[in-house]
């Protein structure tokens, strides 16, 4: 069996063996599978203004993704995303509240200093690993919930308007909301700026010699440097550049969906983004399509608890099935390569 | 209230959570110990916590409860066990996914059932003669049971790891599993068994915040204390009675934190709650002794002639 | 004293290679006896074969005059008492050195606590017997390599074995650890333990109570310590043999530019000292000349490369690149200049590959092609397609496609992209190692008539390789590294019996008895 069906196959059984634990799980609790899948399609591509629900939780799950597409491409397991997030939010909040310039300078500003929080959070875990050898698992795990907390503090103790009970900043100045593309809907701007950025990074991976670096050091990194190539730069960058991009994803939060900073930026999009990346192959183009489903997964479950009963939390139970199978997929792959079309091993040698 | 007594409360109040950290720390630490990582700790935790009510709601016994937070650990332990021993994946995906489900399905479920019954939820016993011992007295030796046990179990988990054989091949398994298989020994099983007590051990860790320590399950009981465990087993040198330490101080600061919460004071908390995970990357970031005794081969899947 | 074992026949063939070609083989009880030969003799693959690792496609094994089959280690060490010793480490290197004799059964007090203090009695018993001098508390990983073989020879005690088998345990040790070992192994011998000891060298050869001397997977000699001398060995060893057909460079190169110069390269430090640490290693390659280092593995031939191409720093001594001091250069600086050093190295798929990228990322690995293959940093998908197409096709890659990763070829063809990718860089300087191991005849064909293309363009190529045939086929000029120092070959002399006996350690300037 070829590769490309061999991969194919593996896939759609990985997805068929989702489905059936899902809808086995629905069942067993007592609910109607069509009704769930109905509401779920309803609330994420129903209409156009559940369409614009489905693309406003993409915005984020695709950045975030574009990150650890860099990340992971270097070889880096970088778990940090959701705390470069929320960097990434508090300085986009900062420019947004606290400058005052005309868009579209202004949101270009947030956009920036979004970049460098995050960026400098990933780069933090990248030269504890290229100085001091530490595990960029555990540091980029431990470093989200420093980051989360740090944006807490700020927010409850300097950002919320004094007087005010629950910790939330103060709105973002008009300047700095990114426009509402389609009337009536959510949608707004950051969702090409998320596309285009897709493109970007594709094209950075595929197209240039950074890319290139960043393969070969995540390839083999003794060959890297066997090769020229300076694999600590090439870390640094590329946990710089993973960081500045999940903190995007908090910047699209923040200047447009909520257009302020609240304790909830994130329902773990730093983590849904590690299971697109791993589903979508590590290519930014499938992650756009991932992300989509995913998005469309969250904005169609919003409502499952109050239409139908079904709490919410099955989401997370997804999610963490897509994980879960993408570790078996390769092994299902490889198994699958080795037999043929009539289901018999080949043993090698025979032909 | 004066400054005693405001320490004195603090530092009961540390204690007694912090055998909610000292459990799953314990299991991590023998798990980590043989080389490989729970990132699902978490997962193993809350998933013990909804057992744990469950069982006690539902067969009406505490320890029915704490058995099945045990099982329920150990079960979700060993999935974890299956992926990353038997079929070799990644550990960090795995415990990743681990995690989210075990939340999601945890949460789903309490919600489905939606029973939220509040259970009567351990017992102090104080003991005498003990008890009376000032600021030692009242802090340490008001426990309830299963806090006690934990507390027992540190010396337990301690002469296991450095006196036993068991303990031995166990340090082996996470330093060099090639020369554990060379040495005839079976370095899937150990790795099995080391996951198998992270999991029991986290079950009963979120059993003890479910039933023990607090009076019925809520979603997020268990607030990334499976992710403080790891911090803690790093900040102790993977070394039981350093791990004790470890739960205690996080504890300690995580008590803290709260009464300045609750007194509305001006000393911001969320710097206080970063403490554990800053003070880790300290550790990783020392080329000292302490992180020297991190296990080689952690978090590497032992495949036989591949050396 | 009674044979304790025997082979009848031993024959192992891996795919095309005959590895051990009907070896027979005979161990007295407290005898020490040498297995000698130069690398690829089939050392190795016999002591793996009594060791279980291999079981022999033809032969028989007798242990004590029964036939024995020996299935795996584990057999080895239990049923026939035959134990081990090699030269990576079994140890646990956080354990001490009681916890690591021990390790297989530990002893323990009331069946479940460790008992430490039979530990130590059993270690010292141990170290009592061998009379060595080691502190079994100590941790393993702060040992030296001398005091970690011990450790690991008393493991092997400890299990009780009757036959021990050392793979060329010597190459790591310091001189006086040298000393040390022997003298283990000789009271060992003298309490009845038999030893089987692999070595390339002649001296070390010469002290063991018999010597047998393998050649390309068959024995050539065996005979007792007294009865042979070091002529007897090295004609066993190597066969008179001279290559003629070669085509040397017409010019008398040493005229030539000097591309590569290395002086006086000094390594090591004296806490540690190693015999393959580099001793005032001096030679020039010049262009439109392939220069040979010949040698045994493990003789310091990878650190001198190592040195070269900046991986390491030597204590003392020059590497000059055309003149240019690029002693203190770190690796990816000096591999950078992919215009100048052109580096085949030994590991094909550790270091000279990425190994599970596709073809085209591989054939443009090099920092130093960047403007090239990525004009302003941007891929010029064109120019690097149609660059490995030539290359597939130049030389003779065999692949199913230019986008297939690189671990799906086989190790001759991976062999060959590497070459191409170096060789296509018109450096000055061409560095081989090993560049036909593992290959099949017409692939080493092919690759030593791409070496000597360069040559002949006028590129300065160092060749190094554990080939003796391969060395005097291709080069000009030859030198033999043995235990870090650099002994030049007279020109002219392509006989591999003499070259042979400077790799095994006799030579001029050094005494007959060679004893460190």
């Amino acid at each position: 069996m070829n590769k490309i069906f061999a991969s194919a196959l593996s896939f759609l059984i990985v997805m068929g063996m989702i489905a059936v634990v899902f809808s086995a799980l629905i069942r067993l609790s007592g609910f109607e599978l069509i009704t769930v899948y109905r509401v779920l399609l309803a609330g994420s591509l129903g209409s156009f203004g559940t369409i614009g629900q489905t693309l406003i939780r993409m915005c984020p799950l695709l950045l975030a993704s574009l990150g650890l597409i860099i990340a992971f491409r270097c070889g880096l397991w970088n778990v940090g995303a959701e705390g470069q997030l929320f960097l990434g939010a508090f300085g986009a909040t900062l420019v947004g509240v606290y400058v005052s310039l005309p868009s579209p300078w202004h949101i270009l500003l947030a956009m920036g200093l979004s970049f460098l929080f995050g960026g400098l959070w990933g780069w933090a875990a990248g030269f504890l690993k290229t100085r001091f050898n530490a595990n960029e698992v555990i540091t980029t795990l431990m470093s989200n919930f420093i980051a989360i907390w740090i944006t807490y503090y700020f927010l409850q103790f300097h950002l919320k308007p004094v007087r005010a009970f629950n910790p939330v900043s103060k709105n973002i100045l008009p300047t700095a909301e990114l426009p509402i593309l389609i009337k009536g809907t959510l949608v707004h701007a950051g969702i090409p700026i998320a596309l285009l950025l897709a493109v970007a990074v594709w094209f950075l991976i595929h197209r240039t010699y950074l890319g290139y670096t960043i393969n070969a050091v995540g390839a083999n990194s003794a060959g890297a440097a066997y090769g020229g190539i300076r694999v600590d730069r090439t870390v640094l960058i590329s946990m710089f550049l993973s960081g500045g991009f999940a903190g995007l994803a908090g910047m699209g939060e923040v200047l447009g969906v909520h257009h302020l900073l609240i304790r909830g930026v994130s329902p773990n999009y730093g983590f849904i983004a590690i299971a697109i990346v791993l589903i979508a192959r590590v290519n930014a183009f499938g992650a756009i399509i991932v992300s989509f489903f995913f998005g469309a997964v969250l904005a169609g479950g919003r409502h499952l608890q109050a239409m139908v009963g079904v709490p919410t939390p099955l989401v997370d139970v997804l999610v963490g099935l897509f994980i879960i199978s993408m570790l078996l997929q390769p092994l299902l792959e490889k198994r699958l390569a080795e037999t043929s079309p009539w289901g018999k091993r080949m043993e090698y040698g025979s032909l | 209230m004066d400054l005693y007594e405001a320490f004195m409360n603090i530092s009961v109040a540390a204690v007694s959570s912090a055998v909610a950290l000292l459990l799953p720390a314990l299991g991590e630490g023998v798990s980590e110990r043989a080389g490989v990582l729970n990132i699902g700790t978490e997962g193993y935790m809350i998933i013990g916590a909804l057992a744990a009510y469950y069982g006690y709601l539902g067969l009406e016994s505490i320890w029915i409860g704490f058995l099945m937070a045990g099982v329920a650990g150990l079960i979700l332990s060993w999935v974890h066990a299956f992926f990353t021993i038997t079929l070799k994946r990644n550990q960090i995906v795995s415990g990743t996914g681990l995690w989210l489900f075990g939340m999601g399905f945890t949460a789903y479920l309490f919600r489905l059932v939606g029973i939220t019954a509040v259970v009567e939820k351990l017992k102090v016993l104080a003991i005498p003669g003990f008890q009376e011992i000032p600021y030692f007295g009242s802090v340490f030796f008001r426990q309830n049971v299963v806090g006690y046990a934990s507390f027992l179990l540190v010396p337990i988990f301690a002469i296991a790891l450095h006196r036993t054989p068991w303990g031995l091949v166990n340090k082996a398994a996470g330093d060099s599993p090639l020369a554990a298989d060379m040495a005839g020994h079976n370095v899937s099983m150990i790795r099995y068994l080391s996951i198998g007590i992270c999991g029991i051990m986290a079950g009963l860790g979120g059993g003890y915040l479910a039933i023990g320590s607090l009076n019925r399950f809520s979603e997020g009981l268990t607030a990334g204390r499976g992710f403080i465990a790891i911090a803690i087993v790093i900040f102790g040198g993977w070394d039981p009675k350093r791990i004790l330490g470890g739960a205690l101080f996080f504890s300690f600061i995580d008590s803290l934190q709260l009464y300045l919460q609750a007194q509305g004071s001006v000393i911001p908390y969320p710097l206080l709650i970063i403490m554990p995970y800053v003070l880790t990357l300290m550790v990783l970031a020392a080329t000292s002794k302490r992180a020297k005794n991190i296990p080689h081969k952690l978090g590497v899947p032992y495949i036989r002639g591949e050396e | 004293m009674p044979v304790i074992l025997r082979t009848e026949g031993i024959v192992k063939r891996f795919e095309k290679v005959t590895a051990n070609d009907s070896i027979d083989f005979e161990l007295k009880k407290g005898q020490i006896h040498a297995l000698l030969g130069e690398n690829g003799s089939g050392k190795s693959t016999f002591l793996n074969v009594l060791y279980g690792v291999w079981s022999p496609n033809e032969g028989r094994i007798f242990i004590h005059d029964e036939e024995a089959e020996i299935r795996s280690p584990l057999d080895a060490i239990v049923r026939y008492r035959i134990g081990k010793v090699s030269q990576h480490s079994d140890l646990v290197p956080t354990f001490s050195v009681g916890e690591n004799i021990t390790f297989r059964k530990v002893p323990t007090w009331h069946g479940f606590l460790i008992d430490r203090g039979a530990i130590r009695k059993k270690v010292l018993d141990l170290l009592d017997i061998v009379e060595v001098k080691l502190d079994p508390d100590s941790i393993v990983e702060t040992l030296s390599t001398g005091e970690q073989q011990q450790v690991e020879l008393l493991k092997v005690l400890a299990q009780d074995a009757e036959i021990i088998l050392l793979d060329e345990t010597s190459a790591l040790l310091a001189p006086h650890e040298v000393e040390s070992l022997f003298s283990l192994l000789r009271t060992l011998s003298n309490r009845g333990t038999s030893i089987v000891f692999v070595t390339h060298k002649l001296y070390e050869a010469l002290r063991c109570d018999r010597i047998t001397v393998l050649r390309e997977g068959k024995v050539t000699l065996t005979a007792d310590q007294q009865e042979v001398g070091f002529e007897d060995l090295l004609g066993a060893m190597f066969n008179q043999r001279s290559i003629n057909d070669r085509s040397r460079s017409s010019m008398p190169t040493t005229e030539q530019e000097i591309i590569l110069e290395v002086r006086g390269i000094c390594t090591g430090n004296q806490v540690n000292p190693r015999r393959s640490d580099l001793k005032n290693v001096s030679l020039s390659v010049h262009s439109g000349e392939i220069l040979g280092i010949a040698g045994i593995a493990g003789n310091g031939q990878g650190i001198l490369l190592d040195v070269i191409t900046g991986f390491c720093h030597p204590r003392e001594g020059q590497v000059l690149l055309k003149s240019e001091d690029i002693t203190r250069f770190s690796s990816t600086h000096i591999l950078r200049k992919k215009n100048l050093i052109a580096y085949i190295p030994e590991d094909r798929h550790k270091m000279g590959s990425l190994c599970t990228l596709p073809l085209t990322e591989n054939a443009i690995l090099g920092e130093g092609r960047k403007g090239s293959f990525f004009p302003r940093s941007i891929r010029h998908r064109s120019k690097i397609s149609e660059f490995t197409k030539n290359l597939i096709s130049e030389y003779e890659v065999k692949t199913a496609g230019m986008n297939v990763r690189a671990d799906s070829l086989s190790g001759g063809n991976l062999q060959k992209v590497i070459l191409g990718r170096e060789l296509s860089m018109h450096a000055d300087l061409v560095i081989a190692s090993q560049p036909s191991r593992g290959l099949d005849f017409k692939t080493t064909e092919f690759v030593h008539q791409k070496l000597m293309e360069k040559r002949n363009q006028g590129k300065a190529v160092l060749l190094v390789s554990y080939d003796l045939d391969e060395i005097i086929k291709l080069s000009d000029r030859i030198v033999v590294m043995y235990e870090g120092a650099l002994i030049e070959v007279p020109y002219g002399e392509t006989d591999a019996k003499a070259i042979g006996r400077i790799m095994v350690g006799f030579y001029e300037n050094k005494t007959e008895a060679r004893i460190e």
